[in-house]
This record gives structure tokens, sequence and C-alpha cells, in this order.
């Protein structure tokens, strides 16, 4: 009794449902760019390679996994990209300049994700401000706060020679052999399912999807909205924790004031992946599909010879295809 | 992109705000000086024969203002080490100060005036941004204050308000980098039958000194292959600055390929693509990174490849500044060496520079210098002292 | 009929300026289909928001299974067995029809939800309602008909004992109203008490044991429906207002001739291939269930949406109309059916609503001329007899009528020839309402040309010369005045293909 007046044969495929059909052009999309790649620069089809775009899935893919959540209940995160940095810039300033066990530091910048995330809830929630623009403020903030933090100077985290550079193996493990082995891949793809099941099979990830679908109906249905839109912003501030430590083990240094844009690559990915920016929908698994996207992206884009500023358009250039095939996707809808 | 066009805006706006609000403190003076003791150690004894005159000439008890970039970063503090010493050594009595960090603009224009306020013999500058600090040159010129500038000095003052600059000679920095690595190069070079490409990793194509460090290596190094008779070229995909300014024209085909990268934006991620672009070439045999920033970044590359190093087949990699990173790549051997400045040397050299210019010598531009450091004489204490983590 | 299960007496409510509710009684007993009717704006729904704790009652008592209760939020009502099917569904339109049933009391295996048992719990209940829909479903891929039938699923899982029904036929086809009256007959039987809003009065007949008739935010009385005719409940409703005469016949001239025509217009998937004509002094009505694509049609007409084919005709003039400022430079006028979100500007005063569409007249160089500004929108305030203290004051303190009449000053100043009103009387009183239609009358009188869309189908019969009948987006139906019927529209209102 399904209304399916608006799909084909193959949409209405019931394993490509399942699956859904934009995460399978995505794969498509993924299989033809890693084949461009690798015909026009040679050098892309190496085991380099494939460890390059490693260490840029990690570190947006943890983003894009928080993200996810803001995006699901109809709003958005953009503090995660300053954020990252400034509160990697703060744990590695612990470590590196006062001398602070790594542990703490790595505590540190997990926490300092988590208040940042509450801060954003609460003013969302209880403030009542738009996503927009409440984290729009603290994107500033989160860039200001880094840089005052560590006084104007960059931030080395701790070398792989050095003893506190265990921290970088959590991510990039060396063999004897001196052959590294992508371990972070690990770590994603755990966070990934975890993550999958907290958002379908868990009260608060069901609640949150009910927000971003109809708030006001949640609501009426007596679900505490305010809590659980607020648990969305403080996820992605831990992810964004978590994204920090990924990001200082594959690029060691930042330096105070950056990280700005890097929030619309790791929401490009998540609506490349199928999460819609006007809530309701979306997956951890096309996000990190998507992000994928991203990482490929930005590893090839410099191997073809493209300068910089070039490699810059094109990633807009996709962005905005992937939040036109978005705005399609909710005209249809409605 | 409107997000990104508006997020750029109320970015601007932010900082500026950020700017007004921190303005005040910062300021250290250097009364108390427990690190003066090595830098007397290890200052050169010629220099201190030099000293020795400029010391006679400020009999009277001068009073000199500096205001730097900022005091957090262990570069400061070596200048200030030279200060110090310097100071202590003619007997004059110095305030140094700088900004809490090398954005704060506003904070430094007012560090700068209360150093006019307070009447110096003379006043040492690296001016963060010269149009702010327009006025208060002018008023030190109307009081008759010599202003000296050192580190990246007070480029675009208008004529007559510096006395002189004690600064890096960057060009020069950056051709004793292309110098050392040519010469671990050059029986490649020579032997080679198909071309080779040697690539830059640069932060920006805007900061003067920056610019200039990738500028002196590139004009260096090619003037050094084509001494070997092989035709020289960029890479067309380099930055167009540096093709413009170092005058060796785009030629993918020449035998000796310099390819300069420059990120859209100074961040670690972008700037290890780039490394990595460069360093993935099979023709690729040195890299040179030209400042901490991109040296860095060819650290993290290389974790990924595997491919720099002195050995038979690798590149031989260079860097600028020091630093954990690169401190560690060179003496492991990951790096060929690298050219640090020598803040010490610049500190001393403002000192007698300034005492000079208050007892109404004429003086001059003065290079302060740099050292190519190695595994093997990183530890010498001349160049130690230029060393920071 | 059963025991009385709830009393609600003397059930008092202001709002700034309104009063809302005067001292309403209801008595809904077990085992009985109360109907709850009076015109828009008598006060239905915000007696029932009263009941369900969405607002507070300023004075009077609700009595429920014997004793006297006072809810804060839908979800203490919910709890207690008093829930209410909604107008506008209140759906997720992203989660399964069995996550929708249960959100709020999941089943859980665990800490995870359990979704086979929500779907197996669902699929028990549609069985026990004999409705075929599948509980995995995506809820916004159902018809309305079918969410609706989610929704009171999800009422009577909640263990109701009273269900409020607010308007629900209002999207349904003839069929699914059938389907409807046999789960509440069947829910009735199980000695539940419904309360059922509506404002057909055929429904009312069929369905409803008693009726309660409100008018003007006041109690009129309870009937038992066997026992009154139609017109009886009609006069309780209409009461003292006098509506104009009824048309009976065409009041356009047989000569006048055709100033606006419409040819294939294609927009999406809600009009596809609307044709049609309308003629000098004429008042066109479009008739339709909810969703029929008769908003969309005008939206698409005035340029508001874009169309993909389509040939607009003014005048006998073919005109190209992309953006909602060529409509107007073509003299049409539009009064959207959400007149919050896009008729009005509700903080700007009388004055800045009334010339917003025709400003460059209301110039004195670069600045605006108050002054000719003032007089214009006194001229029409006058003119349409609208209520406010000044053209100074802010259109969001009018009544709803009043601001209509704002929107009609608005493009009457703009001299507009064609004028599209959107449901024009949705959400007013019914002595504004009198008015509105009055001055309809008076508009095409003097020449100008109206096209009415309307769901209210006494308002569809009582106003128009001739009827435009659409269903999904097609036109399905056109009756002159004369032949035209409700059972006749009603029937053309559900062809679908």
């Amino acid at each position: 009794m399904t209304d399916k007046k608006n799909g084909n044969a193959f949409t209405n495929n019931p394993i490509v449902r399942a699956i859904g059909v934009q995460k399978i052009v995505v794969v498509l999309v993924l299989i033809i760019m890693l084949v461009f790649f690798g015909v026009a620069a040679p050098s892309f089809r190496s085991y380099a390679s494939l460890l390059s775009i490693m260490d840029y899935t990690y570190y947006l893919a943890f983003l894009g996994i928080g993200v996810t959540f803001c995006l699901i209940t109809g709003g958005v995160d953009l503090s995660i990209g300053t954020g990252m940095f400034c509160y990697a810039l703060i744990g590695g300033y612990l470590i590196t300049k006062q001398g602070m066990p790594v542990i703490v530091g790595i505590l540190v910048t997990l926490l300092c994700g988590v208040i940042m995330g509450l801060i954003n809830g609460l003013i969302v929630s209880k403030g009542g401000h738009a996503p927009f623009l409440a984290t729009l403020c603290t994107m500033m903030i989160a860039r200001g706060l880094g840089a005052i933090f560590t006084g104007g100077v960059s931030i080395t985290w701790p070398l792989s020679s050095s003893p506190e550079g265990w921290t970088r193996s959590i991510f990039k493990f060396s063999l004897a052999s001196g052959t590294k082995i992508p371990l972070g891949f690990l770590w994603v793809m755990i966070a990934a399912v975890v993550m999958s099941i907290f958002l379908n099979k868990t009260r608060p990830g069901r609640y949150i999807i009910a927000i971003g679908s109809n708030k006001e109906a949640t609501r009426l249905s007596g679900i505490n909205v305010a809590k659980y839109q607020t648990l969305a912003y403080v996820i992605s501030g831990f992810f964004t924790g978590l994204a920090a430590l990924a990001y200082s083990s594959a690029f060691q240094s930042m330096a105070p004031g950056g990280g700005a844009g890097t929030e619309l690559n790791a929401i490009g990915g998540a609506i490349i992946g199928g999460t819609s920016m006007s809530g309701g929908s979306g997956s951890i698994a096309g996000t990190i599909l998507g992000v994928f996207i991203m990482s490929v992206l930005q590893t090839g884009l410099p191997k073809v010879n493209l300068q910089a500023n070039m490699q810059q358009i094109i990633i807009g250039v996709v962005l905005i295809i992937a939040v036109y095939i978005d705005v399609l996707k909710n005209k249809k809808l409605s | 992109m409107k997000k990104k066009l508006l997020a750029a805006l109320l970015s601007v706006a932010m900082v500026a705000t950020l700017l007004a609000g921190c303005g005040g403190g910062g300021s250290d003076t250097t009364d108390t000086t427990e690190t003066t003791d090595t830098t007397e150690e290890t200052t050169d004894a010629a220099e201190t024969e030099e000293t020795a005159d400029a010391g006679t000439a400020a009999a009277g008890d001068l009073h000199l203002e500096i205001v730097s970039k900022g005091l957090q970063h262990a570069y400061w503090q070596a200048v200030l080490n030279g200060v110090n010493s310097k100071a202590e050594e003619l007997g004059v009595s110095v305030n140094f100060v700088g900004p809490d960090s090398e954005s704060n603009i506003q904070q430094q224009v007012q560090q700068l005036e209360s150093a006019l306020n307070a009447d110096p013999s003379a006043i040492g500058l690296a001016a963060l941004d010269t149009e702010s600090v327009m006025d208060l040159l002018n008023r030190a010129v109307e009081a008759g204050i010599p202003i000296v500038g050192f580190d990246s000095g007070v480029p675009g003052a208008p004529e007559g308000a510096i006395v002189a600059n004690c600064s890096t000679d960057n060009l020069a920095a950056g051709g004793l980098a292309a110098e050392n690595v040519y010469a671990a190069i050059q029986a490649t070079v020579q032997a080679a039958t198909s071309p080779v490409r040697v690539g830059v990793v640069a932060q920006d194509a805007t900061s003067e000194s920056v610019v200039n460090r990738g500028v002196g290596f590139i004009t260096k190094i090619a003037e050094l292959a084509e001494a070997d008779g092989k035709t020289v070229g960029m890479a067309s995909v380099s930055n167009e600055r540096y093709v413009t300014d170092s005058g060796v024209e785009v030629n993918d085909d020449a035998d000796f390929i310099i390819e300069v990268r420059v990120p859209a934006s100074v961040t670690s991620e972008l700037s290890a693509a780039d490394a990595s672009a460069i360093l993935e070439q099979d023709d690729t045999i040195a890299i040179y990174g030209s400042n901490e920033h991109s040296a860095n970044a060819i650290i993290t590359a290389n974790e990924n490849l595997n491919k720099c190093g002195t050995g038979e087949g690798q590149v031989i990699a260079a860097g600028f500044d020091s630093g954990a990173g690169i401190m560690d790549a060179v003496r492991s051997g990951l790096f060929l060496g690298a050219v640090t400045q020598a803040p010490v040397a610049m500190g001393e050299k403002l000192v007698e520079t300034l005492v000079a210019a208050a007892n109404g010598e004429e003086v001059s531009d003065i290079d302060t210098g740099c050292q190519w450091y190695t595994a093997e004489n990183m530890d010498d204490p001349e160049i130690a002292q230029n060393l920071y983590e | 009929m059963g025991d009385v299960i709830l009393t609600m007496k003397g059930i008092d409510k202001s709002f700034p300026g309104v009063h809302a509710l005067d001292h309403v009684d209801l008595e809904v007993r077990k085992g009985e289909v109360h109907a709850l009717m009076g015109e828009n704006g008598a006060g239905k729904s915000t007696l029932m928001k009263v009941l369900t704790g969405i607002y507070s009652k300023d004075a009077g008592t609700i009595t429920f299974e014997g004793r006297e209760v006072e809810f804060t939020n839908p979800r203490e009502a919910q709890d207690a067995g008093i829930v209410i099917v909604h107008q506008e569904l209140n759906m997720l339109g992203h989660l399964t029809v069995a996550q929708n049933i249960f959100i709020g009391r999941e089943f859980m295996k665990g800490r995870l939800i359990d979704d086979k048992k929500m779907n197996e719990e669902a699929r028990k209940l549609f069985d026990q309602l004999g409705i075929d829909i599948d509980p995995t479903e995506t809820m916004s891929r159902l018809t309305v008909g079918k969410q609706q039938m989610c929704e009171i699923a999800k009422a009577i899982s909640h263990e109701a004992k009273v269900i409020i029904f607010d308007e629900p036929s209002a999207a349904l086809t003839e069929a699914e109203i059938d389907e409807l009256f046999k789960i509440i007959r069947d829910l009735r039987d199980r000695q539940l008490g419904i309360v059922y809003i509506s404002h057909r009065m055929d429904e009312i007949k069929v369905i409803t044991d008693r009726v309660t008739v409100m008018r003007d935010g006041g109690y009129v009385g309870t009937l038992i429906t066997k026992d009154c005719t139609k017109e009886d409940i009609i006069n309780m409703m209409v009461g003292r207002v006098i509506y104009e005469d009824p048309k009976t016949e065409s009041q356009v001239a047989e000569d006048a001739p055709v100033v606006l025509k419409v040819e294939h217009l294609n927009a999406g998937r809600m009009v596809q291939d609307v044709s049609f004509e309308l003629r000098k002094g004429e008042i066109l009505g479009f008739s339709g269930l909810m969703g029929a694509g008769r908003t969309e049609t005008m939206r698409a007409l005035f340029g508001a949406d874009p169309k993909q084919s389509g040939d607009i005709y003014v005048n006998g003039e073919k005109v190209d109309i992309k953006t909602p400022q060529d409509a107007v430079k073509h003299g049409i006028g539009y009064l959207s059916e959400d007149r919050k979100r896009f008729g009005i500007v509700v903080d700007k005063t009388v004055a800045e609503n009334s010339t917003m569409a025709s400003l460059e007249n209301y110039m004195k160089g670069i600045f605006i001329d108050k002054k000719k500004e003032n007089e214009a929108a006194q001229k029409y305030v006058d003119l349409l007899k609208t209520k406010t203290p000044g053209v100074d004051q802010l259109v969001v303190n009018l009544s709803g009528g009043n601001q209509q009449k704002v929107v009609i000053a608005k493009w009457l100043v703009r001299n507009c020839d064609i004028l599209i009103f959107d449901e024009p009387t949705r959400g007013i009183d019914v002595g504004a309402k009198s008015e509105i239609y009055h001055l309809m009358n008076e508009l095409v009188a003097e020449g100008k040309s109206i096209i009415m869309v309307s769901s209210e189908m006494t308002e569809i019969l009582r106003m128009s010369d001739r009827i435009i009948i659409m269903c999904e987006g097609r036109k399905t139906g056109e009756l002159g005045i004369e032949e035209a019927t409700q059972e006749r529209i009603m029937h053309a209102a559900t062809l679908r293909n």
C-alpha cells in the first residue's frame, strides 16, 4: 500500500532501498575517483597514498560522525573545525610546554571537546539560538581560545622518536620492518559501528532522529527535546576531541587560529553520504563514505599537478553539488 | 558557500574584537636575567673587542626600548638573551617587550606608544604591521628618537624613519641552504641522463621573509646547476610569485626542474599533501622546507613515504629554523641539515646599533647572519645557542 | 450509550483581545460519538487544547472518570487516557510506522531498541483495527489517509478512553472516510468516548450520536443527532449572522470578456495540465480535498513557484510570468492561504503593509512619502471597514479577519484587477467572514475578477459563479453554480487515476 509512484525498478529494489541509493552512488563515485587518480598520477597507486588518504580520513571521519548527529537534529555544528585545532593546541601545550603526562593531555583534549559541545547544545536547546549562529560564535571563540592558551605559538605534539611519541602509534603503527599499519582505520570503523547502533537502536538515537523529523511532534510525544538536542552537540564535541587527537597524530603541529574551513569538509562529507541539512535523516555509514570522497580528493588533487587554489575550487564545487542534491531530495519529499 | 563568506567576514570582525579586548599586559621588563650567564660565555671574543669601543662611547646612562613581535617563542627568548648580555656589557638599560601573540597588532601599537612616552635614547622595533605604527614612527622622527628595525624590521616604512635594520639576510640564508644541498646532490646531477627535480615547500607567497628564503634557495641552486651545464626550469605547477621573483623561467622539460608548492591556507595537512606530492615523483632528488612549518610538513609526508635521507637513492632534505621536529630530523640523518638564524647575535648587534644610533653615529643595515647546521655540528655551543625546540 | 466519562463545565479562556471560550460545557459518555460543531473560529480547537493541557483554562472544571483533573501537557492527558488525533498530523516522516506509534515508549531488549517487537505489536494493533499497513514502511511514504490510521492506532495503543478526532476527514477520500467510520464505530462499541470535530453536516448525521454546537467561543446547546435536522444544527451554528444570499445562478454578464486564461499549466506533481478561464466580474471557485494541488496551481500561476510549461493570457495577451513581480505587473494579486507566512508582515503597521506591493507610487525622491502612504491606507481602512485604532497600528495586534482585510487592501492599493483569494476565511471569526463575503461581491460588482480557493463546501457553493474541482494535481471537474451540488463536487474531488 505504499506510494511507489516516484521510484523506478532500481530505486524500488529491496536491496537498493535497504542500502540507500545515495550510498551506492557514492561508492561508484569513489571507485571512479580512485581509478581516475590512479591513471592520472602514477604515484597515487602506492601504499603510501593509502596511508595519506587514511591520515585525512581519521580526523575528517571523527568530525563527520559527530556532526552527523547535529545535522540529523536539523542543526549544524560549525565549531568543529577551529574547535579541533583549539583542543589539539591545548592538549599539546600541556604535554610539550608544561611537561604534563601524555594521558593528561589526551583527556584534556577530549574534555575540552565535550565542554564546548555542552555549551553549543545548551545555547541551541535552552537559549533557542539558531544552531548556525550559535556554533558560528563558538567557532570564533575556539579559534581565539587556542591562540590565547598557547600564547600565540604553534604547538608540535611529541615526535614519534620521543618517549611520549607512543600516541602516534595509536593511529599509525610501525612494524619492526618499518612498514606502517594504518591502525586508525580500525578505530574509525569501531566508532562508526558503535555510533551507528547508538543512532538506530537506542532511545537517545531514536529521539535525535525524531527531533530532526518533527520537533513539535517529538515534544508532544512527551520527549525531553532539549536534553537530546544538547546530547547531539555533546557527541559532536566529543568526536571533535577525538579528531583533534587523530589530527595531531597524523600532522603533529598546528598553528593557533587555524582550522576554519575544516568543518565544511566534514559537513560536506556527511551531506555527500546522504545526511540531510534539513534534519531527520542521515547515516553514519554514509558519512564515512562521504568523508572518503573528501580525503581521496585531498590526497589525489595535489598529485595531478593542480595548484593549491585550484584544488580549493574543485572541493568547493563538489560541496555545492552535494548540497544541491540534498536540496533536490528535500523538494521531492515535500 | 555563502556560509563560508559569512564565516570569513565574521571571523575578521571577531579577530578585531579580540585584539581590542587584549590590549595591555604582555610587557616584560628584563631586569632579571637568569639566562645571561650562558650567553656571555658564548659571546665571540672578537665581538667583545669590537663592542668595547661602543661601550666607551656610551658613557652616559642610555635607555633603550625594544618592541619585539612576541615573547613566548624560544626564538625571541634567544634574541632577548643576546640583548641582555650585550646591554649588561655596555652598561645600558633596556626594556624589552612584545605582544601576546603575533596577530595582536593593537597590543604592539600600545607597547610602541609606551616606549615612545618613556623618551628612550633609541628604539628597536620588529613591526607586526607597518601601517598601524606609521603615526608613531612619525612621532619618533619628530622627537628625534632613532628607530632601528630588527628581525623582519619595518617593511615599507617611510624614508628616514628607520635608521638601520639588524636582520637575517633571508636571500643569503636561502642561498646557504642551496649551496649545502647542491653539494650533496652534485654528483647525482652531473651523472644524470634524465631530468632531476628539486622541490621547495613554502608556507605562503605573501610573507617577505618566507618568500626570500625560498627565492634565495631557488636562484642559488639554479645558478649552481647551470654552472654544471644543465638547463634549469621551474615546474609549471609552481607558485607564480616564486617564479617571478626568482627569475627562473617555467620549463617542465629542463634537465634540472625546481618545483615550488604553496598551500591555499597555512595548515599542516595541506602542506603535508604538498610535500607528499613532491616526494612521490620518481625524479625528485632533493626537497627543502623554507620554514619550520614547511620543514615539519616534509617530515610528516616522509612518515608515509620513507624517502628522505642521505643514503643511496634517497631524497636529500633540508629545512629552515629549528624546533623539536627539525632538530630531531637533522640529528637522525633524515635531514641533511638546516639553516638557522642567529637570534643571539641579532640581539647583540641590535643593542650595538641602537647604542651607536643613540650616540648620533652613522649606522647602516647589518646582516645578523645565519648558520648551516648538521648532525655533526649542532651541539657546538656557537650553533646550539641559536637552536631551540 | 453508557456512563458519563468526561465532563467539561463552564470552561472560560481569554487571550489578549479575544474571549476565546465563554463558559463552555461538554459532556461525553462511554460508547458514544459526540460531535463538536461550529463555524471556523467558534472555539472547538481551543476547547480541545484546554482539555489536553496545551492551554490552561481561566475558569471551569474538567471531570474525567469521576475525578477532577487538570492536565499541564498533552503527555499527562495521554497517560490518563485522553488522546487527540490532530488535524495537522503529528508524524515523524523519517521514521517507520511502528517507530511512530511507539515513540517515547519503545520496547527495549537490554539497552537496545527492539524494533522487531515493535513491528509485531503494531501489526497486532492494525489487525485489531482491520487496517492493512506495513509497520516497517517509512511514514512519509504513506498517503494522508493511511497516516491518519496510524495516528488512530497510536491513540488506541495508549489505551485511550477518550479519543478526539479533530476534522479527520478533511483530507480523506470517500473510501478512506468509510474505513475511518468503520473504525470509529468499532471503537464506540468497545465503550470508548469519541469526540468528533467536523464541518461536514452529512458525516455528523451518519456517524454521531449527539451534537454539541459552539458559536463565537460560546456554548449554544447539545442535541441528540437522530432527533434533529441539518437545518436545526445550521441555525444553531450560524445564529444571528446573516450571510450573503447564496448564489443560485451566475452573476456574470453573458458577454463578459475573458480576463485570464490558463492553458496546460504544469508545475511538478501537484499541477498537471491545468487549464481554465476567468471572466470579468466572476468569482471562480476552486474546490478539492487537502493536497489536491489548488494552492500549488495558484502559486505557479502567480510565479511564486517555477512552472514546467503552460501559457497564461491576461486580457487576451500572452504574458510571461516567472516571478511574483511579473504577476503583479500584470494586475494579479494573491492572498495567500497562510497569511502569517506569505501575506502580511506582522510587525509592520497597517499603512506599511497596505502599500507594500506598490511602494514605488508612494515615494518622494528616495524616501517613502509617509503622508501619502497613510492617506492611501486610511482610504482602504474606511472602505473595507477594517477595525484598527489607526493606520499606524502594528498588524500583529489585529484580529484574523482584519488582517485579511489589510492583505486585500494591499492588492487594491496596487490596483489589481485579478485577485486570487486562497482560503480567504480560514481562521477568522464568523462576523468577519460575512464581511469578507460581502466585500468579495462588491469587488466583482466593480468589475474585478476573483479566483477563490476554498476547502469549505458551503463557502464554495455560496460564493462561486463557476466551480473548478481538482484532485491530485489535475482538474477533474468544472461546474456552473446552477448545476453544482455538494455530491457532484465531492465526486469530482475524489476522481483519482
